[in-house]
This record gives C-alpha cells, structure tokens and sequence, in this order.
C-alpha cells in the first residue's frame, strides 16, 4: 500500500509530504526524482511508475503540479495512480483550479482531505459528495467569515449519513424548490487522416454528463433513441447493471449535482466534418507549405473554434507562414499554431508558405502531423440521441434538458 | 493577493513569523488552531517541529472537531518519535471512543491506531474488537483499517484475534465495510483462505457494490481463493500446464471450439509454448523460476488433471465470472484490469474476448493508465494474438503519445499483425518512418523486421520498402549522426539482414543492391553488416560471385579510412571469401588478404592488430608462403572447416526457448519487471484442503516470523519493528542495484542479446535462492518482503556480490 505522498510544483518544490504509514519515506526521494526529470526530460514525465533504488513511484501530473506516490512493496500500480487522479480531482475541484499558490493557500485543507481520503496507506472515503460535507470548501462566504469573526473551521461536527448508506454517492436528501436534471452528451471525435488523404480511423469517445438537482431520492432511467450504435461502454457506480443487460436502458440514483453518468465509444465512423488538406513540395533546401481547411460534411451547426497545430521538424532553419484567415503563431518549441475560428463563408482558409531547412539538406524527408482542433454547439457527430428521460414518482415540477456538443479529440491529418 | 485573503496563506509563507509556544497554551481555540496550522505549515516544508509536541499532546481533549483533526495529524506524525508523551492522550482517546458522535469514535480510532506503540496494542486491540462491532458504517470500516496497522506491529500472540476479527468484518452486511475488511485481510492474513471459504458466495454477491479500492483488493483475494479451492480451469489459458501427454490432445479439442485461433494459423507452435511459459510464470514464485533455470533438466513443472476443474460445471467458478463481469465497465481502470485478469485466467478460452473491448476503452479514457494497461495487453496478445488481430486499429499511434507508449503499441501491432490485416499495417509504419521523431522512426522499421519474421509471405515487399528507405536516408548520410538518422538506417539493415536469412537464394539481388550502395552508406555499423553479408552469401547465386573480386579490391582500397568495427568486418570477410575460393578469384583474393594483412599489423588498434596476427598464422602455411609445409599445416578442406567453426558458427545458434519470469497481469512486479517484495504468485492449485482449516501453511510462515521480530524487539526497545522492517527493505533494494550493475561487468559480452530486465530478474532471483540456503525460506508462497527478516539479508549482503554471486549467475545460464 501507499507510504507517502508528496506534491511537487512545476520548479520541483516540494510543496507538501504526507506519511500514510510507520514506514517513513523521506524526502531525499523528490530529491532524486527531480535530478531524473531534469536529466531526461519528457520522457521521465511521462512514466505512470518508477522503479527507484528504494522505492517504486507512480505520478500523475496535472497543471504543472506533479503528485508523487511512494511504495516499497507490491501493489496493484493503477490503484495508486487512480487514487492519484482522484486526490487531484478533489482538490482542483475544491480549490477552484490547481496551482501552486492555491495548494500553499489552502495547505490545512489539503491536509484535511488528504487525511480523509487515505488511511495507513488504502483510499478511505473519495467519494465526492461525502467529502464535502466533511470538510467544507473554501468559499467567499466562509473566508470573509473568518476574517471577521476569526472563527475558521471547515470541519464538519457529524458524519455524512452517506457513509453507511447503500448509495454512497448521494449525500443525505437534498430539497429543491426547482426540481431540475440536465443532460449533456459531450463527444470527442478521433480521426487519422494518413499521408494518401484516407480516413484511417475515426471514431467518437462520448461522455454523458448529468447535473441534477433533484428532490429526495429520485430514481431516473434514461434511454437511447439508438442504442445499437454503441460500440462499449461504461458506468458510474449508480448504473444498475441488469437493466442495460437486457434493454439497454440506463436505470441509476442520482449523485445530486454534476457527474459522468456514462462514456461511451462509437467507431468505425465514415466521415469527419472538416477536411483538411497539406501539400509539402520541397526541393532546393525549401519546403513549400500549403494547407487548406475547409467543410467536408456540414453538421448543421456552426462549426468553431478551430485550430491547427503541427511541430515543425528539428532541421528547419525558418519558417515563414501566412494564412488567408486567422492567425498563426510559431512558438518558441517550433510549434507552429493556426488559430482559424470560423470558416468564413467567401473563401477557403489556407496556410502557405516556405520552411528553410538547414544548409546540408537538400530536401525535406521527415513530415509534420498536423492536429486539428474544432467545437460544434448542439451536435453529437456519433448521431447518438437520447430518447427520453423518466423520473420514477415525478415530483410537480421538474426541468429537464438536453444538450449536445462535440469537440476534436485525437484528430490528426499526416502529411 | 486579494484571492489569498481569508486563505492559510500567510500561515505557509511565514509559519514562525510569530511565536508559536504560547499559542499553543492559549485558552482560545482559534488561537490553538493557528498555532497547529503554523506547525502543519512547518511539516509540509520538511521541518522536524517535534519539539512541540508535549504541548500539542494536551490539545486533544478538546471539544473543537477542527482543532482534533489537527492535533491528530501532528500526533501521527511524530508519535514514533516521542513514544512517552504520546501515551499521555491515550486516556482521552479511550474517552472518545465512547463519544455518542460516530465521526469521533471513528476519529479516536483511527489515530490511536496509527500512533503505533506497542506497550498500547492491546488496548487498541480491544478497541478495535468493539468498533468492530459499531452500529455506524463508518466506524466498523475504520476498524478494519486499523488491523493492518496493528498487524505491522507483528504482535504474535494477537494474531489470532487480529484474524477473528477480519472474518467479523468480512461478514458485515455493508459493502463498505467488507472492501476495508479485504483490504486487511490482504495485509492480515492473505493465505487463511478458510476464511474466505465461510464467506465466499457473499462475498461475490456484493462484489459490485463493494466501494472501487475494495473491488480491486477483493477480486484478488477471490481469485486466490477459487484457485486454491478448486484448481485451474480446463478449458482456460492456463490449461497448457495440464500434463503434456493429455496437452495436445487437449489442444485440439478447445481449437474447435475456439473458432479465433483458427483463423490465425501464424500463431501456432511457438505461440502455446508462449502461453505455457505465462501461465507458469502466475504460479511459480520467484525461487521456483530460479531454480527451473538454473537446472535446466529438472523435474518440468506440470500439474495433474485432479488439479483441474471444469470452468462448465463449477458453481463457485461460474459465480466469480459472473460476479467480475459487470466490474469490467467499471470507471476505474484499475477495477477494469483486475477483473479482467480473472477472466484471463479462468474464464474458458472462448469467453476471454470479453475483456477486449474494456481493456481498449481504458485506453482512451484515462490517459495516466495507458501505458501501464499497455504493459498489460503486450502479454495478452503475446499469448493469444488473435484475440486483439481484429482490433488492430486501436493501436495505431497518435503523435500525442509518449515515446515508450508508442514503442509499446508497435511491439504489439507486430505481434497481432495477420495476413489480413497486415496491408493496413504496413501502410501506417510507412507513415510512421517519416515521422520527425527518428527514435520512433528507427523502432518502427525494427517492427517491419519482426512483422515479416511471422508473415514470410510479406518478404518481398517489406524489403523493397526497406530498400528503398535506406536509399532516401543516403541523401541525408552527412546529418546522420545529428538527426539519429543512423539508427534508422542501421535498423533498416538489420530487418533486411534478417528476412534474407530466413530464405537467402530468393533475395540474392538484394544483398547485390546493398553491396552496390556501400560506396555511399558511410554509418560503420551498417557497412560492417554489408560486408558481412558479402562474406557470408559470398557463394550464393550466379551474381555474388562474380562481384566478389571487385568488392575485395574495393575494400582493401578503403580499410584505412574505416572505423575499428568495419576493419574488423572486412578481416573476417577477406578470410571468409578466401577459405570458400576456388578457381580464378583465387589469386586476387590472396593478394587482396595479403595486402589487407600487412595494414592490419600496423593498425592503430590492438583488436585489428591481434586479428590480423591471428588470420595469418591460421592461413601462412596455405596461402602465403606456399612451399614449405610446416608441423601445424592444414589442408584445404580442413582449413574451410575451422574457418567454417570460427567465422559462420551463428548459424548454429538456435533460437533459444523463451525463458522469462512472467508475473501476474496488473501487478507492479509485472511494470518493474522483477518481483517486487510483498509479490504472490497463484496459489498451488487445490492447494486449500477441506480440512486444512485450523493452520494453513500461510499462518505458520507469518506466526514464525513475527517470532523472529518479537525476538529483535527485546533487545533495543526504542528500536521500533516497522522501522527495521523498512530499512531491511530499504537494504535489499540497495544491494540489488549495486549487484546489478557488477553483473553486467561480469557478462557483458556472454548476454549481449539479453535485455536489461532479464538481468535484474536473475539477480532478484538470486536473493532469493541465498535465502534457501540460510535456511529461512521456509516455504514458497510466502511473503518476500516480511520475509526479508535482518538475519537472512545481512548474511545475503555479505555474500554479494562477492564468492556467491557470480556462481549463480553462471549456474543460472544455461
């Protein structure tokens, strides 16, 4: 089981321990973790697990702060890297936001959850909802409190009746005026575009968020219009098993407020709507770059906030790129990022120009992947679509709505 | 700054900005509060404030919740080491423990147990036995979280009552209560199967309900369980461990049934040998790997059909897949991975592509466990590749994964690649060679080799491409070094030199093409391949042998201006070609050697020097003074054999059986790739006997033990157990790392091929195997880490790396 945890900040501070056992961890270890990092760079970033010469580390990094698990013996590592996803989930969403003024702002609290979330080393309560009532959030009201009265305390005096119920994560019967349960699918789309133009693959990753607030303990079932199109799935703990088994229908009590209900995957998708088209022609020491965007199969809804970004290969000397429409940048790492926005409806965006290479290169022999970015408000491309929402014993009045977005996830074009 | 007000802010910037003692003896609370938050403040910077601690000691009796929570986080943190004030609060906690709210019981509990002193065991012992039995959820769930910290204070005579009170809690009606319990019995007593016996139908019953952290404890201990109780299943993977007379007729039968196997038929012989080599690795410990390879021709470990159950008709099998199964859509990946392992193991073979899909979906959804669930699936689809061949496409590469992501999913796309899939394959690696980074690039082409290694049928092309390649990447031979372009291109050579091996008189015109490019290939370890394929084919076909004098005249022309490893190369080759010579070429040749001789003695390097001596002596008498015949003379039919012996012996080398240590999936040994203390295998099938339920052999292994600990503890009484017990770990971490970088003095050369990971797993077997010897290894599944007691590992310490360790690694190389 876990033995310590440590919070690093993006300069290799440590900003924080926590010794979960009598097996004391010290510190020198951050001290040869951070030597590592700084000696191999990314790639020792983005090991989930280290051997080390004392102790096995997982890390999870998140907006620059790393949070660093230490063990000695055997232990399943997803565990430890899930409860870290976990710790640092609570804390962003109780600090508003992670960095490292926040942590060392809120230390006791911090220390708090932590204390709460681990006990000698096994996760004790992660429950969300239930840490909430146990130790309050930092909010304006209970900080300017403090200043005036400087009475502080964050700590709950009674246990949250949640902890021994069936359904740890709703809190104790909230009550509402408004009764009032939003449903939001989110999908991401994945798309490969390889060097000849084909659609490798392209595929959408969906979640169904949930923000309810509903009276009492409400029992709701949710179901697809079209729910054959799912390739797999998964559940939050509330989603009753058996009734997807046999109807494919989603069946839960609620948490109270927001949540992942379900994500999904749809693959084997025939189109993506934009395409996006580079030609590199290099000859002579240059490379001539043009890049069209345009709309392939037009989703009926705007389509914004589209990017593209590509890392410029290691033997450009320079580069100099125009585009037609929108913005481009080339940052200090030879990233070079197109901000497009909105497809103009008159013409075409492109991108063109010229790379210089180094003087011994003739021509350009490794090629850019160029990742594309867009939002549609509205639409789920997958064409997945909720059929209708029931509330078990409906409450007189109750809001439901829904609502669609999707997004660019992995998608990639290769030139 | 105007976001910090309110904030503990200035307490972290300036915890001792003030002074802290008085504080502490305020009479208001909120001014003991700060004074706490300072010290807290001071604790997360790494300062040791311990020497608050007899005024902190006396804050716990208030009343505040807030100002307990904090006292109790500086008290367990500093409770070691002020043993004697810290048994000034326990009259307060032994009133707390009575407190009518839960949370404080709960909170009572907790700390009492965690400040870890022995003279007050038995009273949280009691204390334990009472919340135990607690109305609240809560309460009863942090009693099973403290067993284990009782437990790590190796009380001997409590064990018994530690245990009863594990079987109480794993019988509780909540789920809540029964994850904590499995995780303590996990740590408490993980081989008192019998106790799992009582309660197992429950236990799968409420499984789904059990809180995420529990799942995945408990699914372990239910595989373990199942394993111990009733054996392996037939019809599953680990079925290639029944007797081999049994094994192919059994072999036959499931192929019918399995449909997926037979459509691959490229995954035949090496594949079940693949299979037979995991699912051994699950059940053999450490020790008993060590010694299987160390004594190659020992008893092979088999087992015996009694040691089976079929997966048809066994209830309690039936339950535990049923019961995993809803876990497998889990939003833990962790969760995912544990029940998918069950299913691995004893889910009959046609039922294992249920874990497929959610194992692929972990990929997407959670970022951080990729590599680690990759890590996984590798070994997955080593042993079953027509599991994942139809999902190939889930391993194609974004340029948003991480190096060791990317060269973990080319590892598998090459050993899941069938001859359907194969084209879509081979034309993502053509992106992928043109990629910017040239490390993936290089990786790349060396899976284009082993991808052709197990589909012949896709020779030809893949070394049209790779020709082709190593061509485009002559344009940029000057940068080679720079861009890691080399590597790319010695990558290339090398999965052309291996295809042609396979069938060398049918690519006879590559090998020309190549010997035409060498004029322009300028990377040394690249020409030195060339050259040796020139050697090697020197006589096949019509082509090669009539380019061989131009090719010597040439490679004599620029031997001076070569690197150490490409002069060496040609020595070998000149001698190759010479010994196989007849005829015309004949003359030429023995200049050519004769000439590259002469350069060779006044080399700048001993290596060419001493070979050159070497090659003129062997070949004096035969080929450059031709009178006189001497003592040692050869004849020329003798001679082409030792030339043979000395330059081509690689054809002989087999390739060895796989022979590696495989540990179960999900596990840490299995990412760090040795056994990592603490590291179960598979219980021995039907090892659990229905009457074995007063003793199993578990109990007396940790009973023994604790014997030895308390025994340590008389001595040094301030010398705490659990400290010992790390800094033993600590110790064998240490000389582990040391020995292995002298193991890799000592084999440098011998284990070339071998990877590093090998090594380290002969070295931690080593350990082990030094353990036997002294006697303390009582028996084998038991826990390597407990068991790492101070005897054994300062005996074993003395002893590396020095008289025993190099005999070991010998013996353990066959």
């Amino acid at each position: 089981m876990l033995q310590c945890i440590f919070l690093l900040s993006d300069s290799g501070e440590v900003m924080l321990e926590k010794q979960l056992t009598g097996h004391r961890v010290d510190r020198s270890i951050c001290d040869w973790f951070w030597h590592h990092v700084i000696s191999q760079g990314d790639s020792f970033k983005s090991q989930p697990v280290i051997a080390s010469p004392t102790h096995y580390l997982f890390q999870v990094v998140r907006e620059g702060i790393t949070f660093l698990a230490c063990t000695q013996v055997e232990m399943p590592p997803l565990m430890g890297i899930e409860f870290l996803c976990r710790v640092s989930d609570v804390l962003s969403d109780y600090l508003g936001g992670l960095n490292e003024d926040v942590i060392k702002d809120n230390f006791v609290i911090v220390y708090e959850l932590l204390d709460e979330m681990i006990d000698n080393g096994f996760p004790l309560t992660t429950e969300a909802n239930i840490l909430r009532e146990m130790i309050a959030p930092p909010n304006i009201v209970s900080k300017v409190l403090s200043v005036v009265t400087g009475n502080s305390s964050n700590v709950s005096d009674t246990l949250p009746g949640a902890t021994g119920s069936s359904i740890p994560w709703r809190a104790a019967e909230p009550k509402y005026a408004n009764n009032e349960v939003y449903v939001d699918l989110v999908e991401e789309m994945d798309a490969v575009i390889n060097r000849d133009g084909a659609l490798v693959k392209c595929e959408v990753y969906g979640e169904v968020r949930v923000n309810s607030h509903l009276s009492g303990l409400p029992d709701l079932t949710l179901s697809f219009a079209n729910p054959s199109i799912l390739d797999d799935v998964r559940f939050h703990p509330c989603v009753r098993f058996r009734p997807w088994e046999s109807h494919q229908v989603l069946s839960f009590v609620p948490p109270d407020g927001e949540f992942k209900l379900m994500s999904y995957r749809i693959k084997k998708l025939k189109s993506t709507p934009l395409y996006v088209k580079p030609q590199l022609t290099s000859d002579a020491g240059k490379c001539r770059v043009n890049v069209l965007v345009g709309i392939r199969n037009d989703p009926g809804k705007t389509i914004d906030s589209i990017t593209l970004e590509f890392q410029l290969p290691p033997c450009i000397l320079s580069a100099d790129l125009n585009s037609n429409h929108g913005t481009v940048n080339i940052l200090g790492n030879k990233i070079c990022s197109w901000t497009i926005g909105r497809i103009p409806k008159d013409k075409t965006p492109s991108l063109s120009g010229t790379l210089l290479l180094e003087t011994e290169l003739e021509r350009l022999h490794v090629f850019p992947t160029f990742r594309v970015g867009f939002r549609i408000m509205g639409v789920a491309l997958s064409g997945l679509q909720i059929d209708k929402l029931d509330l078990k014993t409906a409450p007189s009045r109750l809001y439901k709505g829904f609502r669609a977005l999707t997004r660019a996830g992995e998608f990639e074009v290769r030139s | 700054m105007v976001f910090r007000f309110g904030t503990d802010a200035h307490l972290y910037d300036d915890p001792d900005d003030v002074n802290i003692a008085p504080l502490l003896d305020s009479k208001y609370d909120s001014e003991k509060c700060e004074a706490l938050k300072r010290l807290l403040a001071l604790i997360a910077k790494g300062l040791d404030v311990s020497n608050f601690f007899p005024q902190v000691v006396k804050n716990v009796a208030s009343q505040s919740l807030e100002l307990k929570k904090l006292v109790y986080l500086y008290l367990l943190h500093y409770a070691e080491k002020h043993p004697n004030e810290a048994l000034l609060s326990i009259n307060c906690f032994q009133k707390d423990l009575g407190d009518p709210n839960p949370l404080v019981r709960a909170w009572a509990l907790r700390t009492m147990a965690g400040i870890r002193l022995h003279v007050i065991a038995p009273l949280v012992l009691v204390a334990v036995n009472r919340c135990a039995r607690d109305p609240t959820v809560y309460v009863r769930k942090c009693a099973a979280n403290a067993l284990p910290k009782l437990h790590d204070l190796r009380l001997e005579e409590q064990k018994s009552t530690l245990e009863e009170i594990v079987g109480i809690l794993l019988n509780d009606h909540s789920p809540a209560v029964v994850g904590a319990a499995a995780a303590a019995f996990a740590s408490v007593c993980p081989f008192n199967l019998s106790l799992i016996r009582r309660n197992y139908r429950m236990l799968c019953e409420i499984l789904p309900d059990v809180e995420e952290w529990g799942q995945i404890v408990l699914i372990g201990i239910l595989l373990r369980y199942v394993i111990a109780r009733h054996g392996l299943v037939k019809e599953s993977v680990m079925s290639s461990l029944q007797c081999t007379d049994n094994f192919h007729s059994e072999k036959d039968v499931s192929d019918d049934d399995f449909r997926l196997a037979k459509e691959s038929n490229h995954s035949g012989a090496c594949d079940s040998e693949f299979v037979n080599m995991v699912s051994r690795g699950y059940i053999e410990g450490p020790d008993e790997y060590f010694s299987r390879s160390s004594y190659a021709k020992r008893v092979p470990f088999e087992l015996n059909d009694a040691q089976f159950t079929s997966g048809k008709s066994n209830e309690d099998v039936k339950i535990l897949l049923y019961s995993t199964s809803p876990l497998l859509r889990s939003k833990d990946s962790a969760v995912v991975l544990a029940a998918a392992c069950v299913h691995w193991i004893m889910a009959p073979k046609e039922d294992v592509k249920r874990i497929i899909k959610p194992l692929l979906f972990i990929l997407r959804s959670s970022n951080v466990s990729k590599y680690v669930v990759l890590c996984n699936i590798q070994v997955f689809a080593k042993a079953m590749p027509s599991l994942f061949a139809p999902y190939h496409e889930d391993f194609f590469i974004y340029s948003s994964d991480s190096y060791q992501v990317k060269a973990l999913k080319l590892e598998i796309l090459s050993s899941i690649a069938t001859d359907s899939s194969i084209s879509s394959i081979f034309k993502e690696f053509q992106d992928y060679i043109r990629d910017p980074d040239r490390r993936f690039a290089a990786a790349t082409v060396a899976a284009i080799g082993i991808c052709t290694r197990q589909l012949p049928k896709m020779a030809h092309i893949c070394v049209d491409g790779l020709l082709t390649l190593t061509r485009q990447e002559l344009l940029t031979k000057d940068l080679g070094s720079r861009y890691q372009e080399a590597d790319v291109l010695v990558q290339a050579t090398i999965s052309i030199k291996s295809i042609i091996k396979q069938d060398p008189p049918i690519h006879e015109k590559v090998i020309v093409q190549l010997v035409r490019s060498l004029d322009s290939i300028k990377v040394p370890s690249v020409r030195a391949m060339i050259i040796w394929m020139v050697g090697e084919y020197s006589s096949l076909g019509e082509i090669i042998p009539r380019m061989l004098t131009t090719v010597l005249k040439y490679l004599a022309w620029c031997f001076t201006s070569e690197a150490l490893e490409t002069k060496l190369q040609i020595l070998s080759t000149v001698t190759k070609v010479l010994s196989g010579a007849t005829g015309e070429g004949l003359s030429t040749f023995k200049k050519v050697f004769r000439y590259l001789v002469e350069l060779a003695e006044c080399d700048s390097n001993y290596d060419v020097r001493d070979l050159a001596c070497f090659l003129k002596e062997l070949l004096s008498y035969n080929f450059i003074s031709q009178g006189s015949q001497g003592v040692y003379s050869l004849s020329e039919k003798d001679l082409h054999i030792v030339v043979n012996c000395i330059f081509r012996k690689q054809r002989e080398v087999k390739t060895e059986s796989i022979n590696y240590q495989f540990y179960l999936p999900g596990s840490l040994s299995h990412m760090v790739l040795h056994t990592a203390p603490g590291y179960e295998p598979l219980p021995k099938p039907c090892s659990l006997l229905l009457d074995d339920i007063n003793e199993p052999e578990g109990t007396r292994i940790i009973m023994k033990e604790a014997a030895d600990y308390s025994g340590t503890d008389d001595h040094g009484t301030s010398s705490d157990p659990s400290d010992n017990e790390s800094a033993s770990d600590y110790g064998s971490q240490h000389s582990f790392s040391g020995s292995r970088s002298s193991g890799h003095g000592d084999d440098g050369e011998s284990n070339e091929g071998n990877d590093n990971a090998d090594l380290l797993l002969q070295i931690s077997d080593i350990g082990n195997a030094a353990e036997n010897q002294n006697g303390v290894f009582h028996s084998s599944p038991a826990n390597l880490g407990e068991l790492m007691s101070n005897r054994a590992l300062e005996s074993w310490l003395e002893e590396q790396p020095g008289s025993s360790n190099p005999g070991m690694l010998e013996q353990s190389r066959p």
